[in-house]
């Protein structure tokens, strides 16, 4: 983890817990209300102090910003180094390797109608990969998705050379095969 | 008395979009490449500025060391390719270009495969 995202989260969870204490307390007797009330009243009336309030709101501010991001990127991979040799290095996106996941689900002709495709790291340089699709109703599930799991297994070692531990095949939806009839 | 070599003196300069020019021919002219990614600030600036040279190659010259030249490339290659390979062909091929084009040493080419898209007519396929 990012020093500074372990610094930031341990400032977070001190900051949390003291304001959860201060909750209490104010919740208990309002007497303390009132006094909070003048104390940070005093505070903000203050010029100097007006401005030191200003400024750590605004690194609480970056600080929340910057804990919402790694939040919601966090376990999804960026790139893959492949190889590197005497010319440079070549990494593999993590959007190529889901773009190979997906060409290979829908080239499998299993029934899949539409599907997402997610890759995540795993363990000793290893990904997993994760599809999650929608099926047509007349597709035998556990056969099918089996030989998907194993194409899209063998398609990702093969176009990228980076070994896959698992693959995981999510069924969201099956869809009924409708046929219109134009009057 | 004048340099034989260099009969004519002054300075001789190259603009990064200049080298990033024969960058972008070399990566696209080599097979199982579709196109360059690029990001959304060279978009937006093709947008309102007109053309960027050389989208989708990232060019930096070396400070320490005159003529040195460090490349990276961000292609979208076709599915059914083995994708080191077509990076290792990329490589060579912008490497070569760029030294015989622009007299320029090239220092490193680095790809980053940003994505893979499905050909659209098999009967395409080399």
């Amino acid at each position: 983890m990012n020093r500074l995202i372990r610094f930031a989260l341990i400032f977070y969870a001190f900051a949390l817990s003291v304001f959860s204490v201060i909750s209490i307390i104010v919740a208990l007797n309002r007497s303390m209300l009132e006094a909070l009330y003048f104390v940070l009243y005093g505070f903000i009336s203050t010029a100097s102090f007006k401005w030191i309030i200003i400024v750590f709101s605004g690194f609480l501010f970056l600080f929340s910003l910057s804990i919402l991001v790694y939040g919601l990127q966090s376990g999804r991979m960026h790139k893959t180094r492949v190889r590197s040799n005497d010319i440079g290095s070549i990494d593999i996106g993590v959007d190529a390797i889901e773009n190979i996941v997906l060409n290979t689900a829908k080239t499998s002709q299993c029934g899949i109608k539409t599907a997402k495709a997610r890759v995540y790291p795993a363990r000793n340089g290893r990904i997993r990969a994760e599809l999650s699709a929608v099926l047509y109703s007349d597709v035998e599930i556990p056969a099918m998705m089996a030989k998907v799991q194993d194409k899209i297994k063998k398609d990702i070692e093969r176009y990228s050379g980076i070994p896959v531990d698992k693959v995981v095949v999510k069924v969201s939806r099956v869809e009924n095969i409708t046929t219109k009839v134009e009057r | 008395m004048p340099d034989p070599l260099n009969p004519t003196k002054g300075d001789r300069s190259m603009t990064q979009g200049f080298v990033a020019q024969y960058a972008v021919e070399a990566a696209l002219g080599t097979p199982g490449v579709y196109d360059l990614d690029t990001t959304p600030l060279v978009s937006l600036k093709e947008t309102l500025v007109g053309e960027h040279e050389g989208k989708g190659v990232l060019v930096y010259f070396n400070d320490a060391k005159e003529n040195l030249v460090n490349i990276t490339v961000f292609p979208i290659l076709y599915y059914g390719n083995v994708l080191p390979e077509i990076a290792w062909n990329i490589q060579e091929r912008v490497k070569n270009d760029v030294e015989k084009y622009t007299g320029l040493m090239v220092e490193s080419v680095n790809v980053h495969v940003k994505g893979v898209v499905a050909r659209e007519d098999p009967a395409k396929q080399k």
